[in-house]
């Protein structure tokens, strides 16, 4: 039995391999001479190298493409700035003839094996799309504490039961890999959205593609560390979920639990929210009653027990266990925004148009 | 997301739904031997997030309500109430909840599915 399971591992090893030795790695990169090097050197130190690295500068006004260039990648320049990541990465899939392409973000790196990973998602024919986990690079201030308690919860937990029901509602636009003729087919991102990834995952879904999500493939992007970078992230993320629930809606309906995450997601979304802002603080003044605060804490467990499980994992207990009530802060700013998109979306008809990147 | 009003945040109890509803997957898949071991991975996984959120969950509301709420409002005659594990705010809470997965899945039938646009 463990004679045949290691045969087994090697088939698979060897299609994996082959599967990278397929892969172009494409980085829309724009003004991040600070990172870009950390990106490219954690690719080219992979378990199994992929067949190409292309970086797309951006029209960026530093050193980002001279950077590019010196550790021997290729490197595009539009001749003008593409005003998006989608652009930027659309620009670059013209030159991809591999039959993978992996876009990832270039203030992300990766864990050594985490390509390797990745591609053992690829099960079937009809797998257009797999990514994997995420988790911040720093975590250090209140914001990037926040985002890794929220990134270790929603993997661990939600996506994973996601991923049981064949429906990842994202793949991760900071790092995924996608079957290049089916990019291709769909003319790929699409810059319709702020959210191009949430986009490009839910057409696949309206073209009975697969996504799949793979945990043990863990990457480690660069997440904003003050408010104000926190809040053009949250805001482009806001209006971009909302920008594809009014897209897609007619689509997804169709979709079994897809429909149902999204339903739940888009209350949670709004009606929470108002909760959370208005609701709670009013019933706390007019009662006199500040135990109604308890509200903005009362799932403390729900979300604690799987992050800390996971932080276990990962060894990370004391970080983890201090982060905990940034997550809480940064949830009440994140309704914040999610409420501002509602009303410009929804309400008002002032969409978000404009790319701004997170820091 | 649950904001401690009931109604307000579904995604705890729609996860707690399909962790449910994946149990049951698999206990028909074993009694099919249709097993698919990568799935019984994740739902195990999940199983045993679920155990241990409800457990911990219980463990606060009761610390809450016995120890903290007691001593506020409590009377000798109307004991302080469990805040999430009693009755009412839980049942509000599910009603919302299965009403909009009720409308979700039946507008299905009623609108029709469009062609991608690029």
């Amino acid at each position: 039995m463990f004679k045949q399971q290691a045969i087994n591992n090697k088939l698979d090893m060897t299609t994996i391999e082959q599967r990278i030795k397929q892969l172009t790695v494409i980085i829309p990169a724009y003004n991040e001479e600070a990172h870009l090097a950390d990106t490219i050197l954690s690719i080219q130190n992979q378990t199994i190298t992929p067949a190409e690295i292309i970086v797309i500068d951006d029209f960026s006004t530093d050193r980002t493409g001279e950077i590019a260039a010196s550790l021997g990648v290729k490197v595009l320049r539009p001749p003008q700035n593409t005003g998006t990541k989608a652009g930027a990465q659309n620009f670059a899939l013209k030159e991809v003839e591999t039959e993978y392409v992996m876009a990832i973000d270039a203030d992300t790196t990766l864990a050594p094996d985490a390509i390797e990973k990745l591609m053992s998602g690829f099960k079937s024919e009809s797998v257009a799309a797999v990514c994997g986990f995420v988790i911040p690079r720093f975590v250090k201030t209140i914001w990037e504490r926040g985002r890794y308690v929220e990134y270790l919860f929603a993997f661990s937990f939600f996506k994973q039961i996601q991923e049981y029901f064949d429906k990842p509602l994202i793949s991760s636009g900071c790092f995924s890999a996608y079957r290049t003729d089916i990019l291709k087919s769909i003319d790929g991102w699409q810059t319709r959205t702020m959210a191009e990834d949430m986009d490009l995952t839910w057409t696949f879904y309206h073209l009975d593609y697969k996504v799949h999500f793979v945990p043990e493939a863990i990457c480690y992007p660069i997440e904003p560390h003050n408010l104000h970078f926190m809040g053009k992230q949250l805001r482009r993320w806001s209006h971009g979920f909302l920008q594809n629930v009014r897209l897609h809606w007619r689509s997804i309906i169709h979709i079994p639990f897809l429909r149902n995450v999204v339903a739940v997601g888009l209350w949670d979304a709004s009606i929470a929210s108002v909760a959370y802002i208005f609701i709670l603080p009013l019933l706390a003044i007019y009662y006199s009653n500040p135990w109604f605060f308890l509200g903005y804490f009362i799932d403390m467990p729900t979300v604690i027990f799987p992050v800390m499980v996971t932080a276990v994992k990962r060894k990370e207990i004391m970080r983890a266990a201090s982060s905990i009530p940034s997550f809480f802060v940064l949830r009440f700013v994140n309704s914040y925004f999610m409420l501002k998109a509602v009303w410009a979306e929804f309400i008002i008809n002032k969409p978000l148009t404009t790319y701004e990147k997170g820091h | 997301m649950n904001v401690g009003l009931p109604g307000t945040g579904l995604g705890g109890i729609f996860y707690f739904l399909c962790v449910t509803t994946m149990v049951a997957i698999e206990i028909i898949k074993r009694l099919l031997n249709k097993v698919d071991h990568y799935k019984w991975r994740i739902a195990r996984k999940q199983i045993f997030f679920i155990a241990g959120i409800l457990a911990s969950m219980y463990s606060m509301d009761w610390y809450l309500s016995k120890i903290i709420l007691q001593t506020y409002h409590a009377t000798d005659k109307a004991p302080a109430k469990m805040l999430i594990f009693n009755g009412k705010p839980l049942f509000y809470t599910f009603l919302v909840l299965v009403t909009l997965l009720i409308i979700i899945n039946t507008l299905n039938f009623f609108i029709k599915k469009t062609k991608l646009e690029l």
